[in-house]
C-alpha cells in the first residue's frame, strides 16, 4: 500500500508540475488576493489592517481578507519565493493540490480499506476539477487542502476517547480550515457526523464541545488580533451579511453562481463522470442495504465509515446547496465522492479472486486517470484564462453546446 | 416507539427546521439586500467615525460595482485613497488599475507616489 500511494503521490506531483504555468491570471478574484499577500508580506500587521479597511469601504467586488489562513499562506509563500507575484500563489496551489491527494488517502484510511483508500487518492490525483485550480493564484486548493486534513483530524479521533495532543491538533486543523475559507462552517455537521460515527447513543463530550465551539472562537480571536478591536466588530458584521447573503444580489457572480441545487450533479458529472456515477451508486447501495437490528447491528461495522461518509456528504451538499452552486465552490465535497466511489469499487469486488479484484481496481483508476487528463485539457488546459469552472464552460469545452 | 426512535425522530425534527430557518434567514437578507446601495453593512456599522470616513470611498466603489472592468475607475478610486494619505490602500486598489491596463498614465504615477518609501 506504501508503494502505491507514493506512485499516486508521485504521479499526482508530476501531472501538476507538467500543466505548472502557462496561465492567464485573472484581475478580478486572483489579483486581490495577489494584492492581500503583497500587503501583509511587505507591509505586515498594517498592510492587513489596511486590506480589511478597504473591504470594509468598498463592499461586494473585493474578496474577502478576513480569511488570514490564506492570506498568511500566501504571504509566505511570497517570502519564500523572494518575490510576490502570481506564481508564487499558484505554487501554493499547486504544492495545496498535492497535499490534498495525501489528505484524500488518509481520510479514507480511516472511513474505508487501505486499498480503496489509494483509488480514492488516484480519483483525487486526476480530477479535471482540482487539476484546473491547481496551477491558478485561486485559495480553491488550499481550501481543499486545509478541509480534508481538517476532517481528517476528526475522523481519526472517532469511537474513543482521544488525547489531548489529538484534540489540539484537531482544533488546530478545523481553525486553520476556517481561516482559509470561513464557509468551512457549514462542514461541522459532517465533523461532528466523523467524530460521533453512530457508535453508540449519542453522547456530547467536552472533546465535542472543544472540537466544534473552539475552532470557530479561535478563528475570530485571530480576525480580532490581526485587524485589531477597532475594526473587528465591523469587519465581523460585514463578514456575516456576506456569508448568508452569498453573492451580491443581481451582481454578475450572482448570476453565474445561481440555479437549482442540482446544477452542481450536472456539473461534477461534465467534470468527473467515472467518480460521480461510483459514488451515486454507493449512495444508493447503503441507502437500499436493509437495517439490522441489535446485536447483529453492532457487529455489523465493515460500512459504517462508508455510511458515515456518505451521511457527511449528504449534509454537507444540502448546506452548500444554499449557497453558490458553482463547482469550484465544491471542491472538497468533490474529494469526499472520490472516497465514496472508491469504497463501492472496493466493496464490488472485494469478494472476488485476487487476480480479478485487482485488474478491475487498476481498470477503473485507468479509465478515470484518462478522462480525468482529457476533461481537464479540453476545459482548462485549452483556455489558459479559464478560471472558473461554471456550466457554461463545463458544457462548451466539452463540446456538448455551440 | 421506543425511546431510541423517538430521540432520532426528534433530532431529524430539529435538524429541519434548522435548515428551513437558515433557508429563511437567507431569503430575509437577500430581499433586504436587493435594492441599491448594495449591502456593504454601512447600516450596521457600529463606528461613526469609520462610517464617515469609509462614505467616499463607498461610492466610487458602487461605481466600480457599474463598470468593474474600467482601469479609470480603479484609479479614481485609488487617487482618492491617495489624497486622504492612505498609501498600502492606495497602492493595493491601483494595482488592480494597473492589472487591466497597464499603461494607464494617472495609475502608474499615482502606484509610483503610493509605494514611495514603502519597503
Amino acid at each position: 500500500v506504501r508503494i502505491a500511494l507514493a506512485l499516486v503521490l508521485a504521479f499526482a506531483a508530476a501531472l501538476r508540475w507538467h500543466i505548472h504555468g502557462a496561465v492567464l491570471f485573472s484581475p478580478w478574484d486572483e489579483t486581490w488576493y495577489l494584492n492581500w499577500a503583497n500587503a501583509v508580506a511587505y507591509d505586515g500587521l498594517d498592510g492587513f489592517r489596511a486590506s480589511v479597511r478597504l473591504w470594509l469601504d468598498t463592499g461586494w467586488f473585493v474578496p474577502r481578507p478576513t480569511r488570514w489562513g490564506h492570506v498568511l499562506l500566501s504571504a509566505g509563500a511570497c517570502r519564500i519565493g523572494g518575490s510576490c507575484g502570481f506564481e508564487q500563489l499558484a505554487a501554493l496551489s499547486m504544492l495545496a493540490g498535492v497535499a490534498a491527494v495525501g489528505a484524500t488517502y488518509l481520510l479514507a484510511r480511516t472511513l474505508i480499506a487501505g486499498p480503496a483508500a489509494i483509488l480514492a487518492a488516484s480519483f483525487t490525483a486526476v480530477s479535471a476539477l482540482d487539476l484546473g485550480l491547481g496551477r491558478r493564484a485561486m485559495q480553491d486548493e488550499v481550501v481543499l487542502a486545509t478541509a480534508l486534513l481538517a476532517l481528517y483530524s476528526v475522523a481519526r479521533l472517532a469511537g474513543r476517547r482521544p488525547a489531548w495532543r489529538e484534540t489540539l491538533a484537531a482544533v488546530a486543523a478545523l481553525t486553520l480550515a476556517l481561516a482559509v475559507k470561513e464557509s468551512f462552517v457549514v462542514m461541522f455537521p459532517a465533523v461532528f457526523l466523523l467524530r460521533w460515527r453512530f457508535e453508540g447513543p449519542l453522547r456530547i463530550t467536552g472533546t465535542d464541545v472543544a472540537l466544534l465551539a473552539a475552532p470557530p472562537l479561535l478563528y475570530l480571536g485571530g480576525l480580532l488580533l490581526l485587524s485589531g478591536p477597532t475594526l473587528f466588530a465591523d469587519a465581523l458584521s460585514q463578514l456575516i451579511t456576506q456569508t448568508v447573503v452569498g453573492t451580491q444580489p443581481g451582481s454578475p457572480v450572482d448570476t453565474v453562481q445561481g440555479g437549482p441545487p442540482w446544477r452542481l450533479l450536472i456539473d461534477l458529472l461534465a467534470l468527473n463522470p467515472v467518480v460521480t456515477v461510483l459514488a451515486v451508486a454507493g449512495l444508493g447501495v447503503l441507502v437500499a442495504t436493509p437495517r439490522r437490528d441489535g446485536a447483529a447491528a453492532r457487529a455489523e461495522v465493515k460500512d459504517r465509515g462508508a455510511a458515515v461518509l456518505a451521511a457527511a456528504v449528504v449534509v454537507s451538499a444540502i448546506a452548500l446547496a444554499m449557497g453558490t452552486k458553482n463547482a469550484r465552490i465544491w471542491v472538497t465535497l468533490n474529494a469526499l465522492h472520490a472516497i465514496l466511489a472508491a469504497w463501492f469499487v472496493w466493496r464490488s469486488v472485494e469478494q472476488r479472486a485476487p487476480a480479478w479484484r485487482w485488474s478491475v481496481i487498476a481498470g477503473v483508476g485507468v479509465v478515470n486517470a484518462l478522462l480525468g487528463v482529457s476533461i481537464y485539457q479540453r476545459i482548462f488546459g485549452a483556455n489558459p484564462g479559464e478560471a472558473d469552472a461554471v456550466s457554461l464552460t463545463l458544457l462548451r469545452g466539452l463540446g456538448m453546446i455551440p | 416507539v421506543t425511546e431510541g426512535n423517538r430521540g432520532r425522530r426528534d433530532a431529524a425534527l430539529a435538524a429541519l427546521l434548522l435548515i428551513l430557518g437558515l433557508i429563511g434567514l437567507r431569503s430575509v437578507l437577500r430581499s433586504g439586500a436587493a435594492g441599491p446601495p448594495p449591502p456593504t453593512t454601512a447600516s450596521v456599522k457600529s463606528m461613526a467615525a469609520v462610517r464617515q470616513s469609509a462614505e467616499p470611498f463607498a461610492s466610487l466603489a458602487r461605481a466600480i460595482d457599474a463598470q468593474p472592468a474600467s482601469a479609470d475607475r480603479y484609479a479614481a478610486l485609488g487617487a482618492a485613497y491617495l489624497a486622504a494619505g492612505r498609501r498600502v490602500e492606495a497602492s493595493l486598489v491601483l494595482r488592480v488599475a494597473l492589472t487591466f491596463d497597464p499603461q494607464h498614465a494617472a495609475a502608474r504615477a499615482d502606484y509610483a507616489r503610493a509605494r514611495q518609501g514603502a519597503p
